[in-house]
Protein backbone atom coordinates (compact mmCIF):
# COMPACT_ATOMS: atom_id res chain seq x y z
CA UNK A 1 0.00 0.00 0.00
CA UNK A 2 1.13 3.54 -0.68
CA UNK A 3 0.28 5.94 2.06
CA UNK A 4 0.82 9.80 1.37
CA UNK A 5 0.92 12.32 4.20
CA UNK A 6 -0.02 15.58 3.04
CA UNK A 7 -1.62 18.69 4.53
CA UNK A 8 -2.55 21.85 2.08
CA UNK A 9 -1.35 24.44 4.83
CA UNK A 10 2.50 23.88 5.77
CA UNK A 11 3.81 23.14 8.86
CA UNK A 12 0.74 21.48 10.25
CA UNK A 13 3.27 18.26 11.34
CA UNK A 14 3.27 15.80 7.79
CA UNK A 15 6.76 15.24 8.58
CA UNK A 16 6.37 14.78 11.90
CA UNK A 17 3.56 12.29 11.50
CA UNK A 18 5.02 10.29 7.93
CA UNK A 19 8.53 10.54 9.95
CA UNK A 20 6.79 8.43 13.15
CA UNK A 21 4.56 6.36 11.06
CA UNK A 22 7.20 5.11 9.03
CA UNK A 23 9.26 4.11 12.06
CA UNK A 24 6.33 2.68 13.99
CA UNK A 25 5.62 0.55 10.74
CA UNK A 26 9.38 -0.45 10.81
CA UNK A 27 9.54 -1.24 14.61
CA UNK A 28 6.17 -3.44 14.42
CA UNK A 29 5.41 -5.56 11.96
CA UNK A 30 4.98 -3.94 9.12
CA UNK A 31 8.52 -3.06 6.95
CA UNK A 32 8.64 0.25 5.19
CA UNK A 33 9.85 2.36 2.70
CA UNK A 34 9.87 6.14 2.97
CA UNK A 35 9.96 8.59 0.48
CA UNK A 36 10.31 12.53 0.83
CA UNK A 37 8.62 13.98 -1.80
CA UNK A 38 8.99 17.74 -0.33
CA UNK A 39 11.47 18.53 -2.94
CA UNK A 40 12.27 21.99 -2.45
CA UNK A 41 12.64 21.51 1.11
CA UNK A 42 13.74 17.99 1.91
CA UNK A 43 13.50 17.04 6.08
CA UNK A 44 12.28 13.53 6.81
CA UNK A 45 15.55 11.60 6.59
CA UNK A 46 16.57 14.35 9.20
CA UNK A 47 13.72 13.84 11.00
CA UNK A 48 14.72 9.87 11.26
CA UNK A 49 17.91 10.72 12.71
CA UNK A 50 20.26 11.96 9.07
CA UNK A 51 21.79 8.83 7.21
CA UNK A 52 23.44 5.82 8.78
CA UNK A 53 23.86 4.47 4.89
CA UNK A 54 23.77 5.72 1.65
CA UNK A 55 22.46 3.16 -0.84
CA UNK A 56 22.69 5.40 -3.34
CA UNK A 57 22.51 9.13 -5.39
CA UNK A 58 21.05 9.33 -8.77
CA UNK A 59 20.86 12.87 -10.80
CA UNK A 60 17.78 13.75 -12.71
CA UNK A 61 17.66 15.52 -15.67
CA UNK A 62 13.37 16.73 -16.07
CA UNK A 63 13.43 19.82 -17.66
CA UNK A 64 13.99 20.75 -21.84
CA UNK A 65 14.98 24.09 -22.19
CA UNK A 66 15.41 26.30 -25.53
CA UNK A 67 18.43 27.70 -26.16
CA UNK A 68 19.36 30.57 -28.96
CA UNK A 69 22.07 30.80 -31.16
CA UNK A 70 23.04 34.22 -31.65
CA UNK A 71 25.14 33.59 -34.90
CA UNK A 72 21.95 32.51 -36.79
CA UNK A 73 19.33 34.49 -35.00
CA UNK A 74 17.99 37.41 -37.13
CA UNK A 75 16.35 39.02 -34.43
CA UNK A 76 12.82 38.74 -35.90
CA UNK A 77 11.55 38.08 -32.33
CA UNK A 78 8.48 36.13 -33.68
CA UNK A 79 10.04 33.67 -30.65
CA UNK A 80 8.36 36.40 -28.21
CA UNK A 81 4.80 36.28 -29.65
CA UNK A 82 5.03 32.52 -29.58
CA UNK A 83 5.94 31.92 -25.72
CA UNK A 84 3.10 31.13 -23.85
CA UNK A 85 5.14 31.54 -20.77
CA UNK A 86 7.06 34.80 -20.45
CA UNK A 87 10.14 32.82 -21.28
CA UNK A 88 11.72 34.89 -23.51
CA UNK A 89 12.87 38.59 -23.22
CA UNK A 90 14.22 41.07 -25.54
CA UNK A 91 17.88 42.87 -24.18
CA UNK A 92 19.37 45.49 -26.87
CA UNK A 93 17.17 44.10 -29.56
CA UNK A 94 17.89 40.37 -28.88
CA UNK A 95 15.35 37.44 -27.79
CA UNK A 96 17.05 36.03 -24.39
CA UNK A 97 15.84 33.09 -22.73
CA UNK A 98 14.66 33.12 -19.23
CA UNK A 99 15.81 29.27 -18.27
CA UNK A 100 13.46 29.46 -15.05
CA UNK A 101 10.73 30.34 -16.66
CA UNK A 102 11.13 27.85 -20.33
CA UNK A 103 9.07 24.93 -20.15
CA UNK A 104 11.17 23.46 -22.84
CA UNK A 105 7.53 23.04 -25.35
CA UNK A 106 9.67 24.41 -28.33
CA UNK A 107 6.92 26.72 -29.51
CA UNK A 108 9.78 29.46 -30.15
CA UNK A 109 11.51 26.96 -32.01
CA UNK A 110 8.85 26.15 -34.46
CA UNK A 111 8.15 29.84 -35.19
CA UNK A 112 11.72 30.23 -35.61
CA UNK A 113 12.49 31.15 -39.54
CA UNK A 114 16.31 30.92 -39.16
CA UNK A 115 15.85 27.64 -37.32
CA UNK A 116 18.13 29.01 -34.50
CA UNK A 117 16.51 27.65 -31.29
CA UNK A 118 17.65 23.96 -29.95
CA UNK A 119 16.34 22.52 -27.00
CA UNK A 120 18.90 20.96 -24.19
CA UNK A 121 18.23 19.16 -21.02
CA UNK A 122 18.66 20.22 -17.70
CA UNK A 123 19.65 18.42 -14.82
CA UNK A 124 16.55 19.57 -11.95
CA UNK A 125 17.54 17.88 -8.89
CA UNK A 126 18.83 14.22 -7.15
CA UNK A 127 16.97 10.82 -5.90
CA UNK A 128 19.07 9.48 -3.07
CA UNK A 129 18.14 6.61 -0.88
CA UNK A 130 19.69 6.17 2.89
CA UNK A 131 18.92 3.63 5.49
CA UNK A 132 18.31 6.50 8.56
CA UNK A 133 20.05 5.96 12.02
CA UNK A 134 16.66 5.02 13.34
CA UNK A 135 16.67 2.28 10.59
CA UNK A 136 13.91 3.31 7.77
CA UNK A 137 15.26 2.94 4.59
CA UNK A 138 14.17 6.47 3.19
CA UNK A 139 14.33 7.59 -0.76
CA UNK A 140 14.54 11.63 -1.10
CA UNK A 141 13.87 13.39 -3.80
CA UNK A 142 15.50 16.98 -3.53
CA UNK A 143 15.41 19.77 -5.74
CA UNK A 144 18.02 21.94 -7.14
CA UNK A 145 17.00 25.42 -5.54
CA UNK A 146 14.95 27.44 -8.12
CA UNK A 147 14.36 23.83 -10.17
CA UNK A 148 11.43 23.35 -11.57
CA UNK A 149 9.72 19.77 -12.35
CA UNK A 150 9.73 18.34 -9.48
CA UNK A 151 6.40 16.42 -9.92
CA UNK A 152 8.52 14.45 -12.17
CA UNK A 153 11.47 14.34 -9.63
CA UNK A 154 8.45 12.77 -7.30
CA UNK A 155 7.52 10.39 -9.71
CA UNK A 156 10.97 9.36 -9.94
CA UNK A 157 12.02 9.00 -6.36
CA UNK A 158 8.50 7.18 -5.91
CA UNK A 159 9.58 4.47 -8.72
CA UNK A 160 12.86 4.32 -6.76
CA UNK A 161 11.14 3.56 -3.49
CA UNK A 162 9.13 0.73 -5.27
CA UNK A 163 11.96 -0.81 -6.56
CA UNK A 164 13.84 -0.76 -3.00
CA UNK A 165 10.37 -2.08 -1.31
CA UNK A 166 10.50 -4.84 -3.76
CA UNK A 167 13.97 -5.35 -2.91
CA UNK A 168 13.75 -5.21 1.05
CA UNK A 169 10.53 -7.01 1.10
CA UNK A 170 8.15 -4.05 2.38
CA UNK A 171 4.48 -4.21 1.89
CA UNK A 172 4.37 -0.34 2.23
CA UNK A 173 5.93 3.09 1.46
CA UNK A 174 5.17 6.10 3.44
CA UNK A 175 4.99 9.65 0.94
CA UNK A 176 5.45 12.68 3.46
CA UNK A 177 4.05 15.23 0.33
CA UNK A 178 5.33 18.90 0.05
CA UNK A 179 2.97 21.41 1.33
CA UNK A 180 0.42 22.44 -1.19
CA UNK A 181 -1.75 21.28 -3.32
CA UNK A 182 0.32 21.69 -6.75
CA UNK A 183 3.03 19.69 -8.86
CA UNK A 184 4.54 17.80 -6.40
CA UNK A 185 1.98 16.88 -4.55
CA UNK A 186 -0.40 15.39 -7.26
CA UNK A 187 2.66 13.27 -8.06
CA UNK A 188 2.52 12.10 -4.50
CA UNK A 189 -0.72 11.05 -4.77
CA UNK A 190 -0.98 9.82 -8.25
CA UNK A 191 -1.01 5.74 -7.69
CA UNK A 192 -1.54 6.12 -3.64
CA UNK A 193 -3.98 4.05 -1.90
CA UNK A 194 -4.31 6.57 1.12
CA UNK A 195 -4.17 9.85 2.06
CA UNK A 196 -3.68 11.16 5.73
CA UNK A 197 -4.19 14.74 5.79
CA UNK A 198 -2.73 16.46 9.15
CA UNK A 199 -4.75 19.26 9.89
CA UNK A 200 -4.27 22.00 12.90
CA UNK A 201 -7.00 23.65 14.30
CA UNK A 202 -6.91 26.90 12.26
CA UNK A 203 -8.70 28.30 9.43
CA UNK A 204 -6.07 28.07 7.15
CA UNK A 205 -5.20 24.35 7.45
CA UNK A 206 -8.24 23.33 7.61
CA UNK A 207 -9.22 25.66 4.47
CA UNK A 208 -5.73 23.61 2.65
CA UNK A 209 -7.08 19.98 4.00
CA UNK A 210 -10.22 20.87 2.39
CA UNK A 211 -7.86 21.93 -0.62
CA UNK A 212 -6.38 19.16 -0.68
CA UNK A 213 -9.35 16.81 -0.14
CA UNK A 214 -10.66 17.99 -3.18
CA UNK A 215 -7.57 16.36 -5.40
CA UNK A 216 -7.82 13.56 -3.69
CA UNK A 217 -11.23 12.49 -4.61
CA UNK A 218 -10.29 13.59 -8.36
CA UNK A 219 -7.31 10.87 -7.88
CA UNK A 220 -9.45 8.44 -6.01
CA UNK A 221 -7.24 8.22 -3.02
CA UNK A 222 -8.84 7.02 0.10
CA UNK A 223 -8.71 10.09 2.44
CA UNK A 224 -8.20 10.14 6.47
CA UNK A 225 -7.02 12.79 8.65
CA UNK A 226 -5.16 13.62 11.91
CA UNK A 227 -6.12 16.23 13.82
CA UNK A 228 -2.95 17.95 15.08
CA UNK A 229 -1.66 19.89 18.05
CA UNK A 230 -5.42 19.93 18.67
CA UNK A 231 -4.72 21.75 22.29
CA UNK A 232 -3.66 25.02 20.51
CA UNK A 233 -4.71 27.67 22.61
CA UNK A 234 -7.74 29.35 21.43
CA UNK A 235 -8.59 27.02 18.30
CA UNK A 236 -12.39 26.97 17.66
CA UNK A 237 -12.85 24.03 15.47
CA UNK A 238 -14.80 21.16 17.52
CA UNK A 239 -15.68 18.66 14.91
CA UNK A 240 -13.03 18.33 12.18
CA UNK A 241 -14.51 14.93 11.08
CA UNK A 242 -17.46 16.79 10.32
CA UNK A 243 -16.04 20.08 9.13
CA UNK A 244 -13.56 17.53 6.54
CA UNK A 245 -15.81 15.22 5.74
CA UNK A 246 -13.58 12.11 6.50
CA UNK A 247 -12.80 9.69 8.90
CA UNK A 248 -10.78 11.22 11.69
CA UNK A 249 -7.65 8.57 12.82
CA UNK A 250 -6.77 10.23 16.06
CA UNK A 251 -5.99 13.60 18.05
CA UNK A 252 -2.20 14.61 19.06
CA UNK A 253 -1.72 16.87 21.44
CA UNK A 254 1.32 19.33 21.44
CA UNK A 255 4.04 18.70 23.80
CA UNK A 256 7.70 20.34 23.86
CA UNK A 257 8.99 16.82 23.22
CA UNK A 258 8.28 17.20 19.66
CA UNK A 259 10.73 20.07 18.96
CA UNK A 260 13.16 18.53 21.33
CA UNK A 261 12.79 15.30 19.60
CA UNK A 262 14.06 17.29 16.35
CA UNK A 263 16.72 18.86 17.88
CA UNK A 264 18.40 15.33 19.12
CA UNK A 265 17.23 14.10 15.36
CA UNK A 266 14.84 11.35 16.69
CA UNK A 267 11.56 10.33 15.50
CA UNK A 268 9.47 11.21 18.63
CA UNK A 269 8.84 7.79 19.56
CA UNK A 270 12.51 6.54 19.74
CA UNK A 271 12.68 10.02 21.47
CA UNK A 272 10.15 9.56 24.28
CA UNK A 273 8.63 6.55 23.56
CA UNK A 274 6.45 6.41 27.09
CA UNK A 275 5.41 10.36 26.77
CA UNK A 276 1.49 11.29 26.06
CA UNK A 277 2.40 12.16 22.28
CA UNK A 278 3.87 9.42 21.88
CA UNK A 279 0.88 7.22 23.13
CA UNK A 280 -1.52 9.03 21.13
CA UNK A 281 0.61 8.60 18.12
CA UNK A 282 0.90 5.04 18.30
CA UNK A 283 -2.19 4.21 18.93
CA UNK A 284 -3.30 6.33 16.45
CA UNK A 285 -0.95 3.71 14.46
CA UNK A 286 -2.02 1.00 15.51
CA UNK A 287 -5.46 1.58 14.88
CA UNK A 288 -4.30 2.68 11.08
CA UNK A 289 -2.31 0.03 10.51
CA UNK A 290 -4.69 -2.96 11.71
CA UNK A 291 -8.38 -1.25 10.28
CA UNK A 292 -6.94 0.72 7.78
CA UNK A 293 -4.14 -0.97 5.63
CA UNK A 294 -4.90 -4.64 6.33
CA UNK B 1 8.14 51.45 -5.44
CA UNK B 2 9.62 49.14 -2.83
CA UNK B 3 8.97 44.94 -3.35
CA UNK B 4 9.18 42.81 -0.31
CA UNK B 5 9.19 38.99 -0.73
CA UNK B 6 8.25 37.34 2.63
CA UNK B 7 9.50 33.88 2.10
CA UNK B 8 11.83 31.35 4.23
CA UNK B 9 11.67 27.59 2.86
CA UNK B 10 9.90 25.66 5.65
CA UNK B 11 6.12 25.61 5.61
CA UNK B 12 3.95 26.78 9.13
CA UNK B 13 6.98 29.30 9.90
CA UNK B 14 4.58 32.33 9.54
CA UNK B 15 5.31 33.91 6.87
CA UNK B 16 1.36 34.97 6.01
CA UNK B 17 1.52 36.50 9.32
CA UNK B 18 4.45 38.29 9.07
CA UNK B 19 3.37 39.57 5.47
CA UNK B 20 0.11 40.66 6.74
CA UNK B 21 1.40 42.31 9.61
CA UNK B 22 3.94 43.88 7.90
CA UNK B 23 1.98 45.40 4.99
CA UNK B 24 -0.61 46.66 7.41
CA UNK B 25 2.27 48.56 9.25
CA UNK B 26 3.58 49.75 5.91
CA UNK B 27 0.38 50.91 4.97
CA UNK B 28 -0.41 53.61 7.99
CA UNK B 29 3.37 54.98 6.01
CA UNK B 30 1.84 55.22 2.57
CA UNK B 31 -0.06 53.05 -0.27
CA UNK B 32 0.55 49.20 0.39
CA UNK B 33 -0.30 46.68 -1.89
CA UNK B 34 -0.12 42.96 -0.14
CA UNK B 35 0.04 40.01 -2.73
CA UNK B 36 -0.76 36.47 -2.05
CA UNK B 37 1.47 34.43 -3.93
CA UNK B 38 0.92 31.24 -2.17
CA UNK B 39 -0.81 30.16 -4.50
CA UNK B 40 -1.88 26.49 -3.82
CA UNK B 41 -2.94 27.57 -0.23
CA UNK B 42 -3.59 31.08 -0.02
CA UNK B 43 -4.49 32.37 3.52
CA UNK B 44 -3.75 35.81 3.68
CA UNK B 45 -7.85 36.44 3.82
CA UNK B 46 -7.87 34.31 6.98
CA UNK B 47 -5.56 36.58 8.72
CA UNK B 48 -6.89 40.44 7.48
CA UNK B 49 -10.55 41.07 6.99
CA UNK B 50 -9.90 42.48 3.70
CA UNK B 51 -13.13 42.87 1.81
CA UNK B 52 -12.93 41.55 -1.72
CA UNK B 53 -14.29 43.41 -4.75
CA UNK B 54 -13.45 42.04 -7.74
CA UNK B 55 -12.48 38.38 -8.75
CA UNK B 56 -11.11 37.35 -12.21
CA UNK B 57 -10.89 33.98 -13.87
CA UNK B 58 -7.68 33.27 -15.18
CA UNK B 59 -7.54 31.14 -17.67
CA UNK B 60 -5.11 29.25 -20.26
CA UNK B 61 -5.21 28.01 -23.80
CA UNK B 62 -6.59 24.48 -24.37
CA UNK B 63 -6.86 22.68 -28.04
CA UNK B 64 -10.17 22.28 -29.90
CA UNK B 65 -9.75 20.70 -32.43
CA UNK B 66 -12.02 20.81 -35.60
CA UNK B 67 -12.67 17.28 -36.95
CA UNK B 68 -13.70 18.38 -40.30
CA UNK B 69 -10.37 20.16 -40.96
CA UNK B 70 -8.31 17.42 -39.31
CA UNK B 71 -6.43 15.63 -41.61
CA UNK B 72 -5.14 13.08 -39.24
CA UNK B 73 -1.80 13.45 -39.59
CA UNK B 74 -0.65 13.04 -36.15
CA UNK B 75 1.55 16.32 -36.05
CA UNK B 76 0.18 18.01 -32.66
CA UNK B 77 0.29 14.67 -31.03
CA UNK B 78 4.36 14.07 -32.23
CA UNK B 79 4.97 17.75 -31.16
CA UNK B 80 3.03 17.94 -27.83
CA UNK B 81 5.42 18.33 -25.35
CA UNK B 82 3.31 17.32 -22.72
CA UNK B 83 2.17 14.25 -24.02
CA UNK B 84 -1.49 15.50 -23.29
CA UNK B 85 -2.93 14.70 -27.19
CA UNK B 86 -2.72 10.61 -28.21
CA UNK B 87 -3.63 9.55 -31.72
CA UNK B 88 -5.33 5.74 -30.87
CA UNK B 89 -5.15 3.19 -33.61
CA UNK B 90 -8.46 4.41 -35.14
CA UNK B 91 -6.83 8.06 -35.40
CA UNK B 92 -8.58 9.57 -33.37
CA UNK B 93 -7.49 11.96 -31.20
CA UNK B 94 -7.83 11.84 -27.09
CA UNK B 95 -6.90 15.27 -25.21
CA UNK B 96 -5.82 14.73 -21.61
CA UNK B 97 -6.57 18.47 -20.05
CA UNK B 98 -5.23 17.47 -16.88
CA UNK B 99 -1.34 16.78 -18.54
CA UNK B 100 -1.77 19.84 -20.96
CA UNK B 101 0.19 23.35 -20.16
CA UNK B 102 -1.32 25.08 -22.88
CA UNK B 103 1.89 25.98 -25.12
CA UNK B 104 -0.33 25.95 -28.12
CA UNK B 105 2.46 24.18 -29.90
CA UNK B 106 -0.19 22.15 -31.35
CA UNK B 107 -2.04 24.99 -32.95
CA UNK B 108 1.54 25.74 -34.60
CA UNK B 109 2.41 22.72 -36.03
CA UNK B 110 -1.14 22.13 -37.40
CA UNK B 111 -0.65 22.23 -41.38
CA UNK B 112 -4.72 22.12 -41.67
CA UNK B 113 -5.33 24.97 -39.47
CA UNK B 114 -7.79 22.23 -37.28
CA UNK B 115 -7.19 23.27 -33.97
CA UNK B 116 -8.56 25.98 -32.32
CA UNK B 117 -8.41 27.86 -29.41
CA UNK B 118 -10.62 26.61 -26.41
CA UNK B 119 -9.86 28.25 -23.14
CA UNK B 120 -9.88 26.65 -19.73
CA UNK B 121 -9.65 28.10 -15.90
CA UNK B 122 -6.99 27.25 -14.03
CA UNK B 123 -7.76 29.74 -11.11
CA UNK B 124 -8.95 32.92 -9.46
CA UNK B 125 -7.31 36.40 -8.63
CA UNK B 126 -8.99 38.02 -6.39
CA UNK B 127 -8.92 41.82 -5.15
CA UNK B 128 -9.66 43.59 -2.09
CA UNK B 129 -8.89 46.16 0.31
CA UNK B 130 -8.48 46.65 3.91
CA UNK B 131 -8.30 50.33 5.12
CA UNK B 132 -8.05 53.74 3.16
CA UNK B 133 -4.23 52.44 2.00
CA UNK B 134 -3.88 48.87 1.83
CA UNK B 135 -5.10 46.81 -1.37
CA UNK B 136 -5.02 42.89 -1.55
CA UNK B 137 -4.23 40.75 -4.63
CA UNK B 138 -4.88 36.97 -4.17
CA UNK B 139 -3.83 34.20 -6.74
CA UNK B 140 -5.91 30.88 -5.86
CA UNK B 141 -4.98 27.68 -7.85
CA UNK B 142 -7.91 25.64 -8.61
CA UNK B 143 -7.61 22.27 -6.88
CA UNK B 144 -6.37 19.63 -9.36
CA UNK B 145 -4.39 22.02 -11.80
CA UNK B 146 -0.42 20.96 -11.38
CA UNK B 147 0.95 24.23 -12.56
CA UNK B 148 1.22 26.10 -9.67
CA UNK B 149 4.42 28.03 -10.08
CA UNK B 150 2.84 29.34 -13.68
CA UNK B 151 0.36 30.45 -11.76
CA UNK B 152 2.86 32.60 -9.56
CA UNK B 153 4.84 33.50 -13.18
CA UNK B 154 1.46 35.35 -13.72
CA UNK B 155 0.38 36.59 -11.04
CA UNK B 156 3.72 38.74 -11.16
CA UNK B 157 3.95 39.34 -15.05
CA UNK B 158 0.06 40.34 -14.90
CA UNK B 159 0.06 42.94 -12.52
CA UNK B 160 3.39 44.93 -12.80
CA UNK B 161 1.62 48.05 -13.61
CA UNK B 162 -0.52 47.71 -10.64
CA UNK B 163 2.64 46.97 -8.66
CA UNK B 164 4.18 50.47 -9.78
CA UNK B 165 0.83 52.26 -8.09
CA UNK B 166 2.07 51.76 -4.91
CA UNK B 167 5.04 52.43 -2.50
CA UNK B 168 4.97 49.25 -0.83
CA UNK B 169 4.11 45.60 -2.64
CA UNK B 170 4.55 43.04 0.17
CA UNK B 171 4.47 39.40 -1.57
CA UNK B 172 3.53 36.64 1.06
CA UNK B 173 5.40 33.57 -1.06
CA UNK B 174 4.66 30.07 -1.05
CA UNK B 175 6.66 27.71 1.24
CA UNK B 176 9.66 25.94 -0.54
CA UNK B 177 12.81 26.79 -3.00
CA UNK B 178 11.89 25.92 -6.44
CA UNK B 179 10.78 28.42 -9.35
CA UNK B 180 7.45 29.81 -7.80
CA UNK B 181 9.87 31.39 -4.98
CA UNK B 182 12.38 32.22 -7.71
CA UNK B 183 9.61 34.35 -9.96
CA UNK B 184 8.90 36.20 -6.52
CA UNK B 185 12.43 36.96 -4.70
CA UNK B 186 14.08 37.71 -8.70
CA UNK B 187 11.28 40.67 -8.35
CA UNK B 188 12.21 41.91 -4.36
CA UNK B 189 14.24 44.90 -3.36
CA UNK B 190 13.86 43.09 -0.17
CA UNK B 191 14.06 39.48 1.05
CA UNK B 192 12.14 38.97 4.48
CA UNK B 193 12.82 34.91 5.34
CA UNK B 194 10.96 33.71 8.25
CA UNK B 195 12.28 30.67 9.55
CA UNK B 196 11.53 28.89 13.24
CA UNK B 197 14.02 27.68 15.51
CA UNK B 198 13.94 24.12 14.54
CA UNK B 199 16.34 21.38 12.91
CA UNK B 200 13.73 21.15 9.83
CA UNK B 201 13.34 25.49 10.03
CA UNK B 202 17.46 25.78 9.98
CA UNK B 203 17.55 23.46 7.06
CA UNK B 204 15.20 25.00 4.46
CA UNK B 205 16.47 28.27 5.06
CA UNK B 206 19.50 26.67 4.23
CA UNK B 207 18.59 26.07 1.01
CA UNK B 208 16.40 29.47 0.62
CA UNK B 209 19.23 31.29 1.25
CA UNK B 210 21.54 29.14 -1.38
CA UNK B 211 18.24 30.48 -3.73
CA UNK B 212 18.57 33.91 -3.08
CA UNK B 213 22.33 33.74 -4.30
CA UNK B 214 21.24 32.69 -7.79
CA UNK B 215 19.62 36.38 -7.97
CA UNK B 216 21.98 38.48 -9.73
CA UNK B 217 20.65 41.94 -7.73
CA UNK B 218 21.67 42.49 -4.50
CA UNK B 219 18.88 42.21 -2.20
CA UNK B 220 18.51 43.35 1.60
CA UNK B 221 17.59 40.26 3.53
CA UNK B 222 16.53 40.25 6.72
CA UNK B 223 15.67 37.14 8.95
CA UNK B 224 13.39 36.50 10.76
CA UNK B 225 13.69 34.24 14.08
CA UNK B 226 9.69 33.50 14.64
CA UNK B 227 8.53 31.35 17.64
CA UNK B 228 11.74 32.43 19.50
CA UNK B 229 11.98 30.47 22.63
CA UNK B 230 10.31 27.25 21.29
CA UNK B 231 11.41 24.96 24.07
CA UNK B 232 14.77 23.34 22.91
CA UNK B 233 15.01 26.00 20.03
CA UNK B 234 18.13 26.48 18.11
CA UNK B 235 18.15 30.44 17.84
CA UNK B 236 21.56 30.51 18.26
CA UNK B 237 21.99 28.12 14.89
CA UNK B 238 20.05 30.67 13.02
CA UNK B 239 21.44 33.45 14.65
CA UNK B 240 24.87 32.33 13.20
CA UNK B 241 23.68 31.30 9.91
CA UNK B 242 22.44 34.89 9.76
CA UNK B 243 26.04 36.44 11.06
CA UNK B 244 28.10 34.20 8.47
CA UNK B 245 25.74 35.96 5.75
CA UNK B 246 25.64 39.45 7.20
CA UNK B 247 21.60 39.09 7.66
CA UNK B 248 20.00 41.16 10.16
CA UNK B 249 18.09 39.35 12.76
CA UNK B 250 14.84 40.45 14.35
CA UNK B 251 13.33 37.61 17.17
CA UNK B 252 9.57 37.33 17.41
CA UNK B 253 8.54 35.30 20.43
CA UNK B 254 6.48 32.32 20.69
CA UNK B 255 2.96 33.64 21.70
CA UNK B 256 -0.25 32.67 22.04
CA UNK B 257 -1.52 35.98 20.76
CA UNK B 258 -0.99 34.81 16.97
CA UNK B 259 -3.11 32.57 17.51
CA UNK B 260 -5.83 33.99 19.11
CA UNK B 261 -5.39 37.07 16.39
CA UNK B 262 -5.55 34.35 13.67
CA UNK B 263 -8.84 33.43 15.53
CA UNK B 264 -9.98 36.69 15.15
CA UNK B 265 -9.14 37.45 11.89
CA UNK B 266 -7.17 41.08 12.86
CA UNK B 267 -3.54 41.72 12.68
CA UNK B 268 -1.74 41.61 15.82
CA UNK B 269 -0.27 44.89 15.30
CA UNK B 270 -3.78 46.98 15.65
CA UNK B 271 -5.21 43.92 18.03
CA UNK B 272 -2.32 43.69 20.29
CA UNK B 273 0.19 46.72 19.20
CA UNK B 274 1.95 46.83 22.81
CA UNK B 275 2.69 43.23 22.79
CA UNK B 276 6.40 41.69 22.42
CA UNK B 277 5.57 40.08 19.04
CA UNK B 278 3.85 43.12 17.44
CA UNK B 279 6.92 45.11 18.80
CA UNK B 280 9.59 42.81 16.47
CA UNK B 281 7.21 42.83 13.67
CA UNK B 282 7.62 47.27 14.06
CA UNK B 283 11.18 46.51 14.03
CA UNK B 284 11.13 44.91 10.42
CA UNK B 285 8.49 47.47 9.29
CA UNK B 286 11.71 49.70 10.32
CA UNK B 287 14.33 47.40 8.80
CA UNK B 288 12.19 46.99 5.75
CA UNK B 289 11.59 50.50 4.70
CA UNK B 290 15.16 52.30 5.94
Amino acid sequence: MEIVVASGKGGTGKTFVAANLAYYMKTSVEPVVAVDADAEAPDLLLTLGGSGEELFEKPVSASRKASIDYNKCTQCLKCLDACRFYALRVIEGKPFVIEEYCEGCNACGIVCPANCISLYVKETGIVRADVSRSGVPVVTADLDVGGRNSGELVFLAKSEAYALSRELKAKHVVVDAAAGIGCPVISSLAGAHVLITVVEPTPPSISGAKRLLEVAEKMRVKPFAVLNKFDMPSSRIDDPARELGVEVLGKIPYHRSVVEAYVNMKPLLAYAPDGEVSKRLKEIFNYFVESVLR
Amino acid sequence: MKAIAVAGGKGGTGKTFVAVNLARLLSSRDKTLLVDADVENPSTLFALPAEVKEVKQVESFKPLIDEAKCSKCGLCVKNCPEHALVMLVDKRILYFEDLCSGCEVCKLVCPSSAVNRGLRVEGLFKYGSYGESLDVVVGELKPGIRRSGFMITRLIEEHRGLFEKYSYVVVDSPPGSGVGLLSVVKEADVVVAVSEPTPLGLNDLKKFLTLLERVEKRLKVILVVNKHGLPGGLERDLEEEASKRGLPVIAIPYSELVVKSYVERRPIVDLHPESQVSKGLVEVARLVSS
